[in-house]
C-alpha cells in the first residue's frame, strides 16, 4: 500500500518577479525538529552520530566479505576490458572502479580507494581515447595488493608508495590534456 | 542543541550498490531512523519515490538505466509528482567541482562525496531539515535556490531580473542553526 505524507505538500507561496519566480513550500522538513534543553554551542547531536557509528562499527565484520567480492567484480571487469577494450567494457570497468573509490575507506582500505579514485581520473581525462591498458592493470593490481596485504589505514608504506606512484604515472600521462580533472589525494 | 526526530522522517536510499546501500541505512538506524526503503536505479528509486512518498531522498548519481541526475531532473517537475520539493542529497564517489556544479544545476539540495561517514551523512540531514531553501523557478531552472550567500566580492552581471529579492539573503549556517528553531 502506497504510502501517504504525514503533512500536506501541495501548497507553496509563489512570488513571482521579472524571469523567476520564488516558491516557498508551506512544508517543510522543520517540523522534524526540535530545540532540546543543553549545550546551545553543540551544533550536532553527538549522541546519535557515535549511535550510528557504533552501528556501523558492528557492520564491520561483514567488511572483509564485501571487499572480497568487490575485489572480484574488479578483477572481472578488468579481465573483459583487457580482453576486449570496446565502450561497454570500459564502462563497466569504470562503474567498478567508482564503486571502489566511493566505499573501499568505508571498508578500511582507505589507499585502495585512492588508487581506484586514481585510476576513475585517468579513465575521464582520456575519456574517448585509447586506454594505456597497462596503467590500468596496474592500477587494479595495486588495489589487489594493498587488500592482499592488508595495508589498512592512510600511511601503509606499501600502499603509500603504489598510490603515490601511480599518481605520478596518472599526472605525467594527463599533463598535456586541458580539463583533465587533477590528480592529486 | 537541536534534535532531529529520525523516527519520523521517511527514507528513500538509492544505490546500484548493495553495500553502499547497506551502510547507508546502517547509519540512518544509528541515527534513529525507522523507515528507510531501498532502491538500486533509477527507475525502480522512482516508482519508490511514488509510493512511499519519503521526506528524503539519498541517491547515489552513477546508476544504470537513469542516473542520479536524471531522478532528480524528473522530482523536481512541478505538477508532475506529489512533492518536487523534497530534499534530495546526493552521495556520490564524484567529488570534482565541475559535479558538483552539475549536481546543483538538476536541483539536488546537498552534495556529500564518498567515503561517507556518520558526522557528514547527520550534517547534510541536519542542512536539509532545519534550514530549508525557497525554490527558484525560471524557464530552465527549477530546485533549491542555488545562491545560498550574497558575496560582496561578485562583480559579474545580476542574472535575475526585476524585483527587490534579486538576492535571498541567506545567514552562514552556523547562526542559522542556532536560531532557526
Amino acid at each position: 500500500m502506497a504510502k501517504t505524507p504525514s503533512s500536506s505538500r501541495d501548497g507553496a507561496k509563489v512570488e513571482r518577479f521579472a524571469d523567476y519566480d520564488v516558491v516557498t513550500p508551506t512544508f517543510n522538513l522543520k517540523t522534524f525538529a526540535r530545540k532540546t534543553p543543553g549545550n546551545d554551542d553543540l551544533l550536532f547531536d553527538e549522541e546519535a552520530i557515535a549511535r550510528a557509528e557504533a552501528a556501523l562499527n558492528n557492520l564491520s565484520s561483514e567488511f572483509d566479505g564485501w571487499m572480497k567480492s568487490e575485489l572480484v567484480r574488479l578483477g572481472e571487469a578488468r579481465d573483459r576490458f583487457v580482453a576486449n577494450p570496446e565502450a561497454k567494457t570500459r564502462a563497466a570497468l569504470y562503474n567498478v572502479s567508482h564503486d571502489f573509490r566511493g566505499q573501499a575507506a568505508t571498508l578500511g582500505f582507505p589507499l585502495a580507494g585512492r588508487v581506484a579514485d586514481t585510476l576513475c581520473k585517468v579513465m575521464d581525462a582520456l575519456d574517448k581515447a585509447e586506454l594505456p591498458v597497462a596503467l590500468i592493470t596496474n592500477h587494479v593490481d595495486a588495489i589487489r595488493a594493498i587488500v592482499r596485504e592488508d595495508a589498512r589505514g592512510e600511511s601503509h608504506p606499501i600502499g603509500l608508495a603504489l598510490a603515490e606512484g601511480l599518481e605520478k604515472a596518472a599526472r605525467e600521462l594527463t599533463a598535456h590534456l586541458e580539463d583533465a580533472p587533477s590528480i592529486a589525494p | 542543541m537541536i534534535r532531529i526526530d529520525f523516527n519520523r522522517l521517511r527514507f528513500l536510499v538509492i544505490d546500484d550498490n548493495a553495500h553502499m546501500r547497506r551502510i547507508v541505512r546502517t547509519l540512518l538506524h544509528g541515527f534513529g531512523a525507522r523507515e528507510v526503503y531501498e532502491a538500486e536505479d533509477g527507475a525502480s528509486a522512482l516508482e519508490a519515490f511514488t509510493h512511499y512518498m519519503p521526506d528524503i531522498v539519498i541517491s547515489d548519481w552513477a546508476m544504470p538505466i537513469f542516473d542520479g541526475l536524471e531522478l532528480t531532473s524528473m522530482i523536481r517537475q512541478p505538477g508532475a509528482n506529489a512533492n518536487p520539493y523534497v530534499a534530495i542529497i546526493m552521495l556520490t564517489g564524484h567529488s570534482e567541482k565541475k559535479r558538483v556544479l552539475q549536481a546543483r544545476d538538476a536541483g539536488v539540495t546537498e552534495f556529500l562525496a564518498k567515503p561517507i561517514s556518520a558526522k557528514a551523512l547527520y550534517q547534510r540531514i541536519l542542512n536539509v531539515v532545519v534550514n530549508p531553501r525557497p525554490f527558484i523557478k525560471t524557464k530552465t531552472y527549477f530546485g533549491p535556490d542555488r545562491r545560498r550567500n550574497s558575496s560582496g566580492n561578485y562583480v559579474g552581471p545580476e542574472r535575475r531580473k526585476g524585483g527587490k529579492s534579486e538576492t535571498i539573503k541567506v545567514q552562514p549556517l552556523l547562526d542559522k542553526t542556532r536560531s532557526a528553531l
